[in-house]
């Protein structure tokens, strides 16, 4: 790898495969964006979008690494998102 | 030419026992902070959410005249500068000072990067009529009102999603400013690892709004 | 007599000298030790005293709008005041006073020192969270008394957005930052407290008063964001039309009120939960008695600041939600009651057969229970979609959150502020005055606001600067009790003051409490304690009474 030192080569393959995984799901994604082939096709792109997210939390962002305190804050983000989400969305689908 | 590693450490301060307490403070801080940022950014995507609900079409008329090429290039550069944060992380933890700094400015630079071409769009959102906010501009989907919501969103999505990055450009060249004394990994090593958490939020935000605005409404 | 016999006869003792550090507040004595402090115990002082300021502007507020409700005509102010005058009322008291009292004064002061730490983590964020907090107010304030702002404190939309011609942008870029603020302070206790507890300081040994700030905090980090989102959503359509909550325009209000309510139902509980957390305090103390069901005083807390998230609905009962959110709501409103019963049950519980002593701070807490419980029970009325369908919208939902805010913030504060202030100052105020001013709150509260409760059953609708002239009666009721709740806030601030200067001097512990707070000196010295403490005592340790007639 060009511009690496070696002393950080070993360190560097797991910020590689995450980019590489991310690359190759964001073209996955942008293909389907731009063929649109099915009126269903948002399940398969939000699936898509979730595993980004959870590759960079888990990988970039280390998140396992940390103590439970750290992780449990991470998660309580997104559980409070789906709160807000899913009681304002009683409303709106049963209008 | 091989660099040496340098010691890496943290300098404890006063209100801490140890390095561990105020490492693990500051690692706790940024993830609580960023527990805040995400709900931030997710009033937005509700509002996106019920627009859509409320008023498909228009929202489809809007997505469809969204750079969408531009908005995922923008995605695959941060996804790139995420990368070079990572090893910007790895050589700080290994003490290689002058290889963190090159990354540092790599990361600033992608960042600036995905700026330029934002603000390439902002021009050509311009150019075709796209900003309905604009008191005397003609709006293309004037025919549509229910359009100018989504739209409007659209510029308030990316620009404080355009803030929140160049916040993270002025930290991340500060951090190289005061990287580059001889030390500095030996005092604060972890504000690299913080900042770092900072950046790849952003990146995870971007990979939301893209799908959210461009992806899901075509 | 000669000098010498003098001297002999009334024998000068020379004052002794002991060689101790000085305390936080005599460290320094310049005034940029002050603004430049980092110090919690100083900035929770800087918070006190810009509480109490913003706190007696919002009380005149409150007294204009009492006076003009003297008479059903509105013929003492114009409408425009009036509306001007109860928005002043709302925004500064809810965001300015209610939210960040007792955090941000008595959590500052008392969370390091009750878990054995020197400081809170970030001590420079700390400064910096109130030089925001004193730019966002005085900003807010001068909008608010300079333009006017009439929407009420909820700006609500589309009047806010395109109809008020008041001030409403600058107030929201003030209510914005503010929430920078709470934030800031937040993260601050919620890491401090995970993080920094001294050796042996467990969990389920922390005091009762850190559980519910700490739940206090997360509900502030994870509620505020949103409201700062409304708000810029809010200030996009006041400055480039973007109408998202204009109804004319495709967009829809009542997701405004989703979202501000997302908020702002949680900031019940921003306000109710340290005043729980004070009552534990004070109760224990003056019962002398170990809390009774420590943990699920505890966990309660928890379970409140979950459950505050799932309820926001019954603001909106009657504004155009679905029938079907409406009764989920509802439902889910009924469950947070459960949490709130157990914290009093347990206070009342552990307040039986103590050896209690009736001083001024007990004298709070006992009126902050009659009134959280008159207050709790009639939010069980509002959450009942068929009563709230006759009440909503009147005097009766005024006078029912004031008993929930004033009654159990307000008490619980100045309960706080009685208890805890031989500690912060190291001075001892006027048992005598306290008792008098504990009791005229009580009395003069519920002069004010229960006739409230009638009003607004009988049908008198809230935000009006004029009534139908059969409700005068207990309108003047109302208002006369205002002025003996003005008497009972301005005594303690003049025995308070007063003792300053001439109050005897409080030694270590002179409640004999129990805390880590009560073990080092009033005031403490700087870094809090001479010895890093270190933990191996239950909370509330009070020793066990001797059996009776033993």
């Amino acid at each position: 790898m060009i511009g690496i030192p070696p002393a950080l080569r070993a360190r560097a393959r797991t910020p590689l495969l995450v980019m590489v995984a991310c690359l190759l799901l964001l073209s996955t994604n942008i293909l389907l964006g731009a063929l649109d082939p099915h009126g269903l096709i948002w399940i398969v792109e939000v699936v898509i979008t979730v595993t980004m997210i959870v590759i960079i939390l888990l990988f970039s962002m280390e998140i396992l690494e940390q103590p439970g305190i750290t992780r449990l804050f991470g998660g309580l983000g997104f559980f409070w998102v789906a709160i807000l989400f899913s009681l304002t969305l009683v409303d709106y689908l049963n209008r | 030419m091989a660099e040496h590693a340098a010691t890496v450490g943290v300098e404890v301060e006063e209100q801490f026992f140890s390095a561990e307490q105020q490492r693990h403070v500051a690692t706790l801080g940024m993830w609580v902070f960023l527990a805040t940022e995400l709900l931030l950014f997710s009033g937005m995507f509700l509002v996106a959410l019920v627009l859509r609900v409320l008023h498909p079409a228009s929202v489809t008329a809007v997505a469809l005249h969204l750079k969408f090429w531009i908005g995922a290039t923008n995605a695959a550069v941060l996804i790139v500068s995420s990368f070079t944060m990572s090893l910007a992380i790895e050589a700080s933890k290994a003490g290689l000072r002058r290889a963190m700094l090159r990354f540092l400015v790599a990361t600033a630079a992608l960042g600036v990067l995905f700026l330029c071409l934002k603000a390439y769009e902002y021009y050509r959102d311009w150019a075709e009529h796209m900003m309905p906010f604009l008191p005397g501009r003609p709006y293309v989907l004037d025919g549509d009102p229910a359009s100018r919501l989504f739209t409007n969103l659209y510029f308030i999505i990316t620009g404080l999603h355009g803030l929140h990055l160049t916040v993270g450009i002025c930290l991340v060249l500060g951090m190289a400013f005061f990287g580059r004394r001889a030390g500095f990994l030996s005092r604060h090593q972890n504000r690299v690892e913080v900042l770092g958490l900072y950046w790849h939020f952003i990146d995870l935000i971007w990979l939301i709004v893209f799908p959210t605005l461009y992806l899901l409404n075509r | 007599m000669s000098p010498s016999d003098l001297a002999l006869r009334d024998p000068v003792v020379p004052e002794a000298t002991i060689a101790r550090q000085p305390d936080y507040l005599h460290a320094k004595q310049t005034l940029s030790s002050w603004f430049f402090t980092t110090d919690h115990k100083r900035i929770g002082i800087l918070y006190l005293v810009s509480i109490t300021f913003f706190f007696i502007l919002g009380a005149i507020a409150a007294g204009l709008i009492r006076l003009s409700l003297l008479v059903p005509n509105g013929s003492i102010f114009s409408n425009d005041f009036y509306d001007k005058m109860f928005t002043l009322h709302g925004v500064i008291m809810v965001w300015f006073f209610l939210i960040p009292s007792i955090p941000n004064t008595f959590g500052n002061f008392l969370i390091p020192l009750m878990i054995g730490a020197k400081d809170v983590a970030f001590p420079r964020l700390n400064l910096m969270s109130w030089y925001l907090y004193m730019v966002a107010a005085l900003f807010t304030l001068i909008c608010v008394v300079l333009g006017g702002v009439d929407t009420g404190w909820t700006f609500y939309t589309p009047y806010s957005t395109f109809y008020s011609n008041s001030w409403v942008l600058p107030a929201l870029i003030g209510v914005v930052l503010i929430g920078f603020s709470s934030i800031m302070t937040a993260v601050n206790f919620v890491v401090t407290v995970h993080t920094m507890r001294a050796p042996g300081m467990t969990w389920f040994r922390m005091p009762l008063f850190i559980w519910s700030l700490y739940a206090t905090s997360l509900i502030i980090l994870l509620a505020t964001p949103v409201l700062t989102i409304t708000l810029v959503l809010l200030i996009a359509s006041r400055a480039f039309g973007f109408a998202v909550f204009d109804p004319a325009n495709g967009g829809d209000p009542v997701l405004y009120q989703h979202m501000f309510w997302f908020y702002s139902h949680p900031a019940v509980y921003i306000m109710v939960l340290p005043g729980m957390g004070v009552m534990s305090e004070l109760v224990t103390a003056f019962a002398s008695k170990r809390v009774f069901g420590y943990r699920f005083i505890a966990y309660s807390s928890m379970a409140i600041a979950a459950l505050s998230f799932f309820v926001w609905g019954h603001h909106m009962f009657y504004n155009g939600m679905s029938e079907s959110a409406s009764l989920t709501f509802s439902i889910l409103s009924f469950t947070i009651a459960v949490p709130s019963a157990v914290k009093v049950y347990n206070w009342t519980a552990t307040i039986h057969k103590g050896e209690v002593r009736l001083d001024t701070p007990l004298l709070y807490a006992m009126g902050w229970i009659g009134l959280f419980v008159v207050g709790g029970l009639t939010g069980l009325f509002l959450a009942s979609l068929a009563i709230d369908g006759h009440v909503h919208d009147t005097y009766f939902v005024v006078a029912h959150f004031h008993y929930i805010m004033v009654g159990a913030t307000v008490e619980a504060f100045l309960g706080a502020l009685h208890f805890w202030w031989p500690k912060m100052t190291g001075r001892l105020y006027s048992e005598a005055w306290g008792r008098v001013s504990a009791f005229l709150t009580f009395i003069g509260f519920n002069v004010t606001f229960f006739p409230q409760f009638i009003l607004g059953y009988l049908g008198m609708p809230r935000r009006y600067n004029t009534y139908d002239p059969q409700f005068q009666v207990l309108n003047v009721v109302s208002s006369a009790g205002a002025t003996i709740l003005a008497a009972a806030y301005i005594f303690p601030m003049i025995y308070l003051i007063y003792s300053l200067f001439y109050g005897e001097r409080a030694g270590p512990n002179p409640w004999d409490a129990r805390g880590l707070e009560w073990t080092t000196t009033s005031p403490p010295p700087p870094h809090n304690f001479e010895t890093p403490p270190i933990v191996d005592f239950d909370p509330y340790d009070y020793p066990s009474r001797a059996p009776e007639g033993g």
